[in-house]
């Protein structure tokens, strides 16, 4: 390939292998090297908040369930965060810590599963079905426990639905020890391969800087040196009572962090035997006690009912934070609802991590920051059949800014 | 590199983890086969799984709160006439529904239960398989009372 | 004339053959790999349900592609890894046979290196003619891969010859017979032995490269340019290419036993196999043959596809050009130092 002095685009997506789901890159490329990167995304709006918005408060959880399958506890757990907020509603011990077990699972899972799709970019697909392999254990535990292995319905207003029941320990220990175990040799597997580092050092940098200034949150965030974790920054559940609970970061294994594709992995693995141990704290110090302040839903609802005020739920889901705000005003339901999901804070980093990379680094650097797009696509713009509007910053202020202001005169009427 | 290698030398010896179909390929006969071979069972589900919901007519006093609460709209309540008065039952459309257990949680008499079938797949969506409590309808269900005020579906 | 026709009736078959143990082969690969991951994987003909299933499918012609060279190059891919089939084994067996034809030094090895770049290079030329940018991508990533496979393979081939030439005294040092006649191994020293186990280690790197297979399958990487030069293939046409694909991963394995491990049965036992009356070794040097076949084919490509991430084709190029391209040299000079170190 002769240094060419003209680029040809490459456009990747809405559907492309690499993705598992619809998002469009739209790359400048000068032979393998990309110049240019344009991300262009609203290829699953759903409408998920409008219908929210019709919907009461016990239907909304298994709506918001559903924004996306593998943070099923992650968006209810932020949002019964943000209505117990807005009504003052005191959680239970005992829920508190049920919800840690389930949140730390799910955790658990979501990173092994995160793995093995970033094996399977490389093109190393024997770790992809081993990670995969080893994932169903804890999808099994989370079936046992909850009765489904994706979609948990576990959360409500006020607590969890199902207790932990005594025979579920032995299981639940058991499951934790077979992970203690994998847990030398998968870090091997993972860490230690050549041909993994190859293609993942130095790959789609985000220096410290960058990082801060973007807002990166999660694993990117941490890869980059940032310590910045919702569990500890501002905690909720169990996580006040664990001492030891730091960020993740590649410092834990003697690794200075570069902010690359592979520190990411660091901190995932990391963060996986994290998770092993939160769960095996939380069994060994659960507390007694209801696991749920009020367990009839249609009492739960009228008790909401008459609440007006407004609440915001922070909760660290696997990706990174997850914020929902709820505006509560003597409805039935939500009267706003808002999600701000980890991807869309992370997504404005994909174009710094892109910028000078190789064709073949695009599949595991788009997959680096575990992008959920389900979760992230909270509009869309049609204009004549395609997208084609723009905003700049000022305009979008302003459009926010309105609709807030809307938004008030609606709820101060009704 | 050698833990993958070892990793995939060990792998081809121990037992894989594949969940095998019940037959290699699709049997002459279905009913034959099912009758003639042990089949390989299929993966267990937990005590709690929540599968095909199942409908008590006789001990639903149709309060329509499992309507209310459930996330899907799959409920449907249609009037009937029991002891001489006039209230409402309920059908669940499995093709919506969610398997939240939501319903099964909030009904005040446990007319509704949830069991550990999962196998509901069907061409129908209206099937009445996929319909709990259908059967109760067809017999039961009478012409909806004249309201002129209350909109009607 | 009778011995010409012999021969083409030979091929025919040899092709024919050919074909069915490379879709044989590729059925092993895949449950050998299947078995390496922990899986149960697809039964061993499935090569050949998936060849049936793409022979019925429909075939997409792209509006923007060259139609001719779009059509025509998977055509050349196969006919030109038929040949170099013919061209490897027929030498092969008839050494094996011990019988000796007209045609047996015709084809050497620098036809066979030729005869190697023709299935990539229609397979380059498939995917610039597809018109589909990915294809494009795929088909500059071939040509890197061409390019700079060649030389650790030229390296090696010269290696061998060298060491034919001083073996055979000369005569045809290309041809295969030769090479099949005189092991590589024999009459080598603790020197020559290490150097000629760095030309099988240079080898067995460019035979996934050659065959496009993890690592070295950049120009179809599926997660990152979907397919690449295949990416606008179907039906008839990728059968084609899955077919030239399996005949010169079977082609390219068989060239690999013929340089390194071309022993028959006689020459590992020295026994004759005489059942009846009846002289069977042939018939258990070519079952020998395709064991070894299938040994390299798994050492070499599928345990290595799955043993190992796909790498950038930069890395892939500096690999062959520098490092194995080194590491053939080191070879070839401990095979040429080998006798003079010896005879001190």
């Amino acid at each position: 390939m002769s240094k060419s002095t003209s680029t040809f685009p490459l456009s990747i997506g809405p559907t492309h292998p690499a993705f598992k789901e619809p998002v469009k890159f739209s790359f400048e490329v000068d032979g393998e090297k990309i110049v240019r990167t344009d991300m262009d995304f609203g290829y699953t709006h759903r409408g998920i908040e409008h219908v929210a918005r019709e919907r009461n408060f016990i239907q909304v959880i298994y709506l918001l369930e559903r924004i996306c399958g593998i943070c099923s506890v992650s968006h209810p757990m932020a949002y019964c965060l943000a209505v117990e907020n807005a009504a003052g509603i005191e959680v239970p011990p005992r829920a508190k810590y049920v919800r840690t077990i389930i949140g730390e699972l799910e955790r658990l899972h979501s990173h092994l599963l995160w793995t093995g799709v970033a094996a399977h970019e490389i093109g190393f697909d024997t770790l992809f079905l081993h990670t995969w392999d080893i994932r169903e254990k804890v999808m099994d535990c989370l079936e046992l426990l909850t009765g489904n292995r994706v979609n948990y319905a576990m959360l409500t207003i006020g607590g969890v639905r199902r207790d932990i029941a005594p025979e579920h320990y032995g299981i639940l220990e058991e499951t934790l020890d077979y992970y203690r175990e994998l847990y030398n040799r998968t870090r091997e597997i993972l860490l230690e391969d050549l041909t993994v580092q190859m293609r993942c050092r130095d790959i789609g940098v985000l220096t410290y800087e960058d990082a801060v200034a973007l807002c990166a949150v999660g694993p990117t965030a941490r890869a980059s040196g940032l310590p910045k974790d919702v569990r500890i920054d501002y905690p909720c559940n169990a996580y006040p009572d664990i001492e030891w609970l730091r960020p993740a970061s590649p410092r834990d294994i003697g690794k200075e962090p570069r902010g690359d594709v592979f520190d990411r992995m660091i901190v995932r693995v990391l963060e996986m035997k994290q998770s092993v141990e939160i769960v095996g704290f939380c069994l060994d110090n659960m507390p007694d006690g209801e696991i749920v302040v009020e367990s009839k839903a249609i009492k739960l609802i009228n008790q909401l009912k008459k609440v007006k005020g407004d609440g915001l739920g922070r909760y660290e889901a696997p990706r990174g934070e997850v914020a929902h705000f709820d505006i509560l005003d003597e409805r039935e339901g939500p009267a706003q609802i808002k999600v701000k999901a980890p991807t869309y804070s992370n997504a404005a980093a994909w174009a710094v991590m892109f910028n000078g990379a190789e064709i073949a680094d695009i599949p595991i650097i788009a997959a680096s920051i575990d992008p959920c797009i389900a979760c992230a696509d909270r509009m869309t713009v049609i204009k004549n059949g395609c997208g084609g509007l723009s905003f700049t910053a000022e305009e979008l202020h302003r459009l926010s800014v309105e609709k807030q202001k809307r938004i008030k005169a609606t709820c101060g009427n009704s | 590199m050698l833990a993958s290698v070892y990793k995939i030398i060990e792998q081809f010896f121990t037992e894989k983890s594949t969940n095998l179909f019940p037959a290699k390929r699709k049997p002459a006969s279905v009913s034959e086969f099912l009758a003639r071979k042990p089949l390989i069972a299929p993966v267990p589900t937990p005590p709690d799984y929540r599968g095909r919901l199942a409908f008590d007519y006789q001990a639903c006093i149709g309060c329509a709160m499992c309507e209310k609460v459930c996330p899907a709209r799959a409920i449907e309540m249609y009037p009937v006439i029991e002891k001489e008065k006039r209230t409402k039952r309920i059908v669940i459309y499995l093709a919506r529904c969610t398997f939240c257990s939501e319903c099964v949680k909030v009904c005040p008499r446990d007319a509704i239960t949830m069991s550990g079938d999962f196998m509901m797949a069907d061409y129908d969506r209206n099937s009445p398989s996929l319909v709990v409590g259908l059967e109760e309808r067809r017999k039961n269900e009478v012409a909806p009372e004249e309201k002129p005020d209350t909109p009607q579906e | 004339m009778r011995e010409l026709l012999i021969v083409i009736a030979f091929s025919l078959g040899l092709l024919v053959l050919g074909i069915f143990l490379g879709l044989f082969i590729r059925g092993i690969d895949r449950k050998f790999a299947a078995y390496f991951q922990s899986r149960v994987g697809p039964p061993l003909l499935q090569p050949f349900y998936d060849l049936e299933k793409l022979m019925i499918k429909q075939t997409i012609i792209p509006e923007n592609s060259v139609s001719w060279i779009f059509r025509g190059a998977p055509v050349l891919a196969l006919a030109s890894t038929s040949v170099l089939l013919i061209y490897v084994v027929l030498p092969y067996l008839y050494y094996l046979h011990g019988s000796s034809g007209p045609f047996l030094t015709a084809g050497d090895l620098i036809v066979i290196l030729y005869l190697l770049m023709i299935p990539a290079i229609s397979l380059i030329a498939g995917g610039f003619a597809s018109g589909s940018p990915y294809a494009t991508v795929g088909a500059q990533r071939e040509v890197v891969i061409l390019m700079s496979v060649e030389v650790p393979l030229a390296i090696v081939v010269i290696a061998v010859a060298w060491k034919m030439s001083q073996a055979a005294g000369g005569a045809h040092p290309f041809s295969l017979l030769t090479v099949a006649s005189n092991p590589i191994w024999t009459g080598m020293g603790p020197m020559g032995i290490l150097g000629g186990g760095l030309l099988v280690l240079t080898l067995m790197a460019v035979v996934p490269a050659e065959t496009g297979k993890v690592p070295f399958d950049q120009a179809e990487a599926e997660t990152e340019i979907a397919e690449g030069l295949l990416a606008e293939y179907s039906g008839k046409y990728l059968a084609l290419y899955g077919l030239a694909d399996a005949v010169k991963s079977l082609a390219f394995t068989a060239l690999f036993v013929v340089l390194f491990f071309p022993h028959g049965f006689t020459d590992l036992t020295g026994f004759r196999i005489v059942i009846a009356g009846g002289d069977y070794t042939f018939a258990l040097d070519i079952l020998l043959f395709i064991v070894k076949v299938i040994i390299v084919y798994t050492v070499a490509i599928t345990a290595v596809r799955v043993a190992m991430a796909r790498l950038k084709i930069s890395q892939a190029a500096k690999l062959f050009l520098i490092t194995l391209s080194m590491l053939s040299i080191a070879g070839y000079l401990l095979i040429y130092l080998d006798p003079r170190i010896s005879g001190l």
